[in-house]
């Protein structure tokens, strides 16, 4: 019994060794959330699965936030990157709630490449989408303009 | 005064001068643009929008001959068995977004998303919204 409870312990704390092993092997990039991002500032957004990184053009187009976009990441000042997942609608959703309308979760940042620190970060999750990556993007490229007209 | 005339001068061709170096980016028709390949075969579906709206853009078959790049992303979520029999719809949900960035300076002049819900003609309706929207873009600018 001594010896189970010696060797779980043991298990566990080579686990724990292991992950804070890992994670400091890991680049880690830091946080200024008070920096500011000016307006005009040169936006490279970085490839995201999906192609959502178009959305997010189109919604920063559509929102009308005051930076440029550039497709080279050498021009740029800032890089947006990000994650984002949809789940279509069941069937008992269609059936009991009569809803066909996506799960919509996405999460972004913004990273001053000249300093290399986190400037924005965003997440959204709308769980009855009504335009799918479409309102997700909004919601971010929102955020994003609200973030740049309060200046930090 | 003679000074002072010469220093406005040198001001004045100076400013000219900065302004020719970053000449506005802008989508004008007529604009050659070249359409990437896009995820199921969409960029077929664009390119027939384009025609279809009378876009005033030059459609190119190589990136070295256009002034724009257009790149774009669509999904299609067909209707599954309880949206046939429960709500009798059979048309399918499609969302697509189209970028337009400049050749020469890399940047994004333009950029449309699109998200239509019991789409009556499938890709056909999201690819027209974006060539419809765009055709708005460029005429004005005109």
């Amino acid at each position: 019994m001594v010896g189970k409870t010696l060797s779980l312990s043991c298990a566990v704390a080579l686990c724990v060794t292991t992950a804070l092993a890992s994670r400091q092997d890991q680049p880690a990039l830091s946080q200024d959330a008070s920096a500011k991002i000016p307006r005009g500032a040169k936006v490279y957004i970085g490839l995201i699965e999906g192609g959502y990184d178009i959305y997010l053009a189109a919604a920063i187009h559509n929102k009308e936030v005051p930076v440029v976009m550039v497709t080279d990441k050498a021009k740029a000042d800032f890089e947006l990157s990000g994650v984002t997942e949809s789940e279509k609608a069941g069937w008992a959703k269609i059936v009991f709630w009569g809803n066909t309308s996506t799960h919509e979760q996405a999460s972004v940042k913004l990273v001053n490449l000249k300093s290399g620190t986190v400037v924005w970060g965003y997440n959204v999750n709308k769980s009855s989408s009504a335009r799918g990556k479409q309102s997700s993007s909004e919601a971010c490229a929102k955020h994003l303009k609200e973030r740049i007209e309060k200046g930090s | 005064m003679r000074a002072m005339w010469l220093m406005v001068t040198f001001v004045a061709t100076a400013s000219v001068a900065g302004a020719q170096v970053t000449p506005p980016t802008v989508l004008k028709p007529g604009s050659t643009v070249f359409v990437h390949p896009m995820t199921d075969g969409f960029d077929t579906f664009f390119k027939a929008a384009l025609v279809e709206k009378k876009v005033p853009l030059v459609v190119v078959d190589t990136k070295e001959q256009a002034q724009f790049e257009i790149k774009g992303a669509a999904e299609t979520q067909k209707a599954g068995v309880a949206k046939k029999v429960f709500l009798g719809s059979w048309h399918s949900d499609e969302q697509a977004s189209i970028s337009v960035t400049s050749v020469e300076s890399g940047e994004i002049v333009y950029a449309y998303s699109t998200n239509k819900k019991n789409s009556a003609r499938g890709k056909r309706t999201s690819a027209e919204s974006c060539a419809k929207h765009l055709k708005d873009a460029v005429e004005k600018r005109k």
